[in-house]
């Protein structure tokens, strides 16, 4: 049976070899940097993280472990378990976000809003599931369109709707006030912090936790229920 | 070695309207099977549901009594395969993949001498992308056989590769003590590497059976004189300007002798072939 840690090498190459990784880098740190240091607030953080650095670093992550059927047949052939490789997948994936949440983290604490680091990382959580939920696919262009379409529309009809409730001076209910923390930890945040919500952030956080870790065991656990047609 | 066992019963797989297996039934044993047909007959199809790669829509089938759909774990533990066209996930020099199926496969000697076999040392310092389409073929079948695992899989793998290649990779695996099954277009390909055969058409089952069966008769495949149409024989039918023929070697030998045939050879597998070709 061949290493997990050999599988995870495999994954982690494609995704480090590329010298877009360094790219994507350099535009989160700018993103990020750039919109504390020109705004006086921190929601431009929150809006250029969450509709911008954290879709185009999933996209990024994701297109180094989407494969399409033919390579996945070649790396089940490789490797020899579907269930190692999709782990792998998960944990290659994972280790590339660390330096990047990392430097979102610094560039929090260095201006002074620490307080955004936990709903940040989160935000992030949620997107890496969204994305290893995706890369069930066959299709690498069918996997990257849903990662786009879920990890950057649904943060923004987050803050949509949360602006319409607010503009229209009402609160929402539970049931949307946890959604919006589901799919969003930084655009809630940001609204509790507003009064819009009312629900405290820290089941807002622990909902979030438990539906991205939720989206990631399901990919684990399902990946080879699937069909692959050669 | 031990024979490799393959049971079908009423299998059914739709690939939208299109009927992929019309309620195949067979049961066949061997240390090593072609599965033998045209585009679209359904080869791929069978091999794939016995990877577990694809689940029959209808009936179900088993090898060694696994329904590989059902238990991926012995699959990952017995079988290796290899499909007709190999693509690489990303870019790196030959010799770094060799490196990492070295470590992968954990059979160093193997891979080396395998590598050496198949002259993969020419273009080791190529980068994937930048390969021919047999190149990155070779380096697939590479990788399938030199798996530790006793049984392969092989789906048109050979379709890239140039006849030296394709005799090398030939001689390793009949002189291996490996299980394969092959899946194929090509009758000689079938008759040179394997002992028994599975053949479909159109989703269908044609014909089933091993060496014994096919040799049992004195059935030739002859190869006429095209200058002497003439071979003073009863034709049974023409397969790819060979013509199959009754009757016995004497018969062929005077034949040759009085130059009316090139060549004669017992029919084989081409003798069913050519039935089925009739047939449909």
């Amino acid at each position: 049976m061949v290493k997990l840690s050999k599988i995870i090498k495999w994954y982690l190459k494609t995704i480090m070899t590329s010298p877009v990784y360094e790219i994507v880098l350099l535009i989160v740190v700018l993103v990020q940097y750039a919109s504390l240091f020109l705004s006086s607030s921190y929601f431009m953080f929150i809006f250029d993280s969450s509709i911008l650095s954290f879709p185009v670093t999933a996209v990024f992550v994701g297109s180094g472990i989407f494969r399409d059927k033919s390579i996945q047949i070649f790396e089940l052939n490789l490797f020899q378990s579907r269930r190692r490789i999709s782990i792998s997948k998960v944990i290659a994936a994972f280790i590339t976000f660390i330096p990047i949440l990392i430097i979102n983290s610094l560039i929090l604490v260095y201006f002074n809003y620490s307080f955004l680091i936990v709903p940040s990382i989160l935000s992030m959580f949620v997107i890496f599931g969204i994305m290893s939920l995706s890369a069930i696919y066959n299709s690498t262009n069918q996997a990257i369109t849903t990662t786009i379409m879920f990890s950057f529309l649904l943060p923004l009809s987050i803050e949509a709707l949360l602006n319409n409730y607010a503009s229209m001076g009402m609160r929402p209910n539970i049931v949307i006030a946890s959604f919006s923390y589901l799919f969003s930890p930084l655009f809630a945040f940001y609204f509790f912090k507003d009064g819009i919500i009312s629900l405290n952030p820290d089941y807002g956080y622990l909902f979030s936790f438990v539906f991205a870790s939720f989206l990631v065991c399901i990919y684990i656990l399902f990946t080879d229920k699937f069909q692959i047609k050669p | 070695m031990e024979d490799i066992n393959i049971k079908a019963e009423n299998v059914t797989k739709y690939f939208g309207n299109v009927v992929a297996l019309n309620r195949i039934s067979f049961e066949i044993k061997g240390k090593r099977i072609a599965i033998l047909g045209h585009n679209g007959s359904g080869k791929t199809t069978i091999i794939s549901m016995l990877l577990g790669l694809l689940k029959p829509d209808g009936g179900c089938i088993a090898i060694n009594g696994v329904k590989s759909y059902e238990n991926h774990k012995w699959v990952e533990n017995n079988i290796s395969f290899c499909f007709e066209k190999g693509k690489f996930p990303f870019h790196i020099k030959v010799s770094s993949f060799i490196k990492e199926l070295r470590e992968i496969r954990g059979r160093k000697s193997l891979v080396d001498e395998l590598v050496s076999e198949l002259n993969i040392n020419r273009f080791e310092n190529d980068f994937i992308n930048e390969l021919s389409s047999g190149q990155e073929q070779i380096l697939y079948v590479l990788s399938t056989i030199a798996s530790q695992n006793n049984i392969l899989f092989l789906d048109e793998p050979f379709s890239h590769l140039d006849v030296f290649v394709r005799s090398k990779i030939y001689n390793y695996l009949r002189s291996s003590n490996k299980e394969f099954i092959i899946a194929t277009q090509s009758i000689d390909e079938a008759e040179l590497l394997c002992d028994t055969y599975v053949i479909l058409n159109d989703g269908n089952l044609i014909w089933q059976g091993n060496m014994t069966e096919l040799y049992d008769d004195k059935t030739f495949e002859v190869i006429p004189n095209p200058d002497l149409p003439d071979i003073g024989l009863n034709v049974i039918y023409t397969i790819e300007n060979r013509y199959i023929c009754e009757g016995n070697e004497g018969e062929f030998s005077k034949l040759v002798k009085e130059h009316k045939v090139i060549g004669f050879k017992r029919a084989g597998l081409r003798k069913v072939y050519g039935k089925i070709k009739q047939d449909y």
